[in-house]
């Protein structure tokens, strides 16, 4: 304090002591002012990083969404063996019960798989047998096959006319003959399938000449093309 | 250059949709017949003389469920390019199965669509080229109107 504020307070004492206690007064207020400042700053920081946490939970669930939603795209446009399994098994298994539930539908493996397997004869058995007459030849593959080349003397027989064409060939065959047929490809045991009817019919002697066609003609026997 | 970019590059994508809805009409046209007649198509598949005998009539059963089943996905868009693999796959093994026979001089129907068919011929295999490669282009282009990219396509 200068020398002129103290002989200012010192000629007037009342008024000196009022003034300080105004300053001091209005230094209270300012305080108070400064305090509900901060108070109110601290609650905006808060407010603040509460709302950066929350964007910050928003934004890595946007990423995560986003990531996820990019993946299916992808997973959509991939090819995968997992889709080649499932259709091939859902398919597998419709069929299975539709190929089930269908009057018409088919066996899954043939039957002549689960029958016993008709005597056998290889080529020069079975030339034999014919060259003494005790034997006719049927050819179980079906007319467009036999027409392309068959045995000679053979007869066409082929189990989808099975019944029609034993009637018109083989129906007054001597019984004691023996009936030797051939005719087979890798999906087709037209043999097995027409000496199993054949054996239905009581024929006494069927046997079955597996090599058929190509065997015959690797022996130089004779065929009619 | 990365398998089938030139086609991605090039194609449009309005003409695979069509040959989607073609290829996968054509499937479920064929697929729907055979199921009702499993017998005679297993006897078209005997025809071909390429599958083992213990095999064929699982076969005849099942591949036209798989024809059907390709087919409605493609035409739904569901599964497309998966779809699309096997569709061309198959056509692959008939054009090989058709081809073997040719050459063998086999008198066999083709038995694609109907028991009873003209035979195979050259015209037969050119056909189911066409097919493949529309097949093809549909596995390699992305296609619009498919039901399984609704609301991702916009990615």
């Amino acid at each position: 304090m200068d020398e002129a504020s103290k002989d200012q307070l010192g000629s007037h004492p009342e008024k000196g002591s009022m003034e300080l206690q105004h300053a001091r007064d209005e230094l209270k207020r300012l305080q108070s002012h400064l305090e509900r400042q901060n108070e109110e700053l601290e609650r905006v920081l808060a407010e603040l990083t509460e709302a950066r946490a929350a964007i910050t939970v928003l934004q890595e669930s946007q990423d995560r969404t986003k990531s996820a939603l990019t993946k299916q795209t992808e997973r959509i446009a991939r090819v995968s063996s997992l889709d080649f399994i499932s259709i091939l098994l859902v398919s597998a298994v419709v069929a299975l019960l539709f190929n089930a539930s269908n009057p018409d539908g088919v066996a899954l493996l043939p039957e002549s798989l689960f029958r016993p397997t008709p005597p056998l004869v290889n080529a020069s058995q079975a030339k034999e047998l014919l060259d003494r007459n005790e034997a006719v030849l049927v050819d179980a593959r079906p007319a467009e096959l036999f027409r392309e080349g068959h045995i000679k003397g053979a007869v066409n027989v082929f189990p989808s006319l099975f019944d029609v064409l034993y009637m018109m060939k083989l129906v007054d065959l001597d019984p004691k003959k023996t009936i030797i047929v051939y005719g087979r490809n890798i999906s087709r045991h037209y043999d097995e399938e027409v000496a199993y009817r054949l054996m239905q019919r009581d024929r006494e002697s069927v046997m079955v000449f597996k090599g058929g066609f190509s065997a015959w003609a690797r022996e130089g026997y004779p065929v009619e093309r | 250059m990365k398998h089938g970019e030139w086609i991605r590059r090039s194609g449009s994508r309005y003409l695979a949709l069509i040959f989607r809805l073609y290829i996968g009409g054509i499937f479920i046209y064929a697929g729907m017949y055979k199921i009702n007649y499993a017998a005679d198509f297993a006897e078209t598949v005997a025809s071909y003389q390429l599958v083992p005998f213990w095999a064929v009539n699982v076969v005849a059963l099942v591949l036209p469920w798989m024809e059907l089943f390709c087919g409605l996905l493609l035409v739904a868009g569901v599964r497309t390019r998966s779809a699309a693999t096997m569709i061309a796959g198959m056509l692959l093994l008939f054009i090989m199965a058709v081809a073997i026979n040719l050459v063998r001089g086999a008198p066999i129907g083709c038995g694609c669509f109907r028991a009873v068919e003209e035979p195979i011929s050259s015209l037969t295999v050119v056909r189911d080229l066409v097919w493949f490669s529309m097949a093809v282009y549909v596995c390699f282009l992305d296609s619009p109107l498919q039901l399984e990219r609704r609301g991702l396509i916009s990615l």
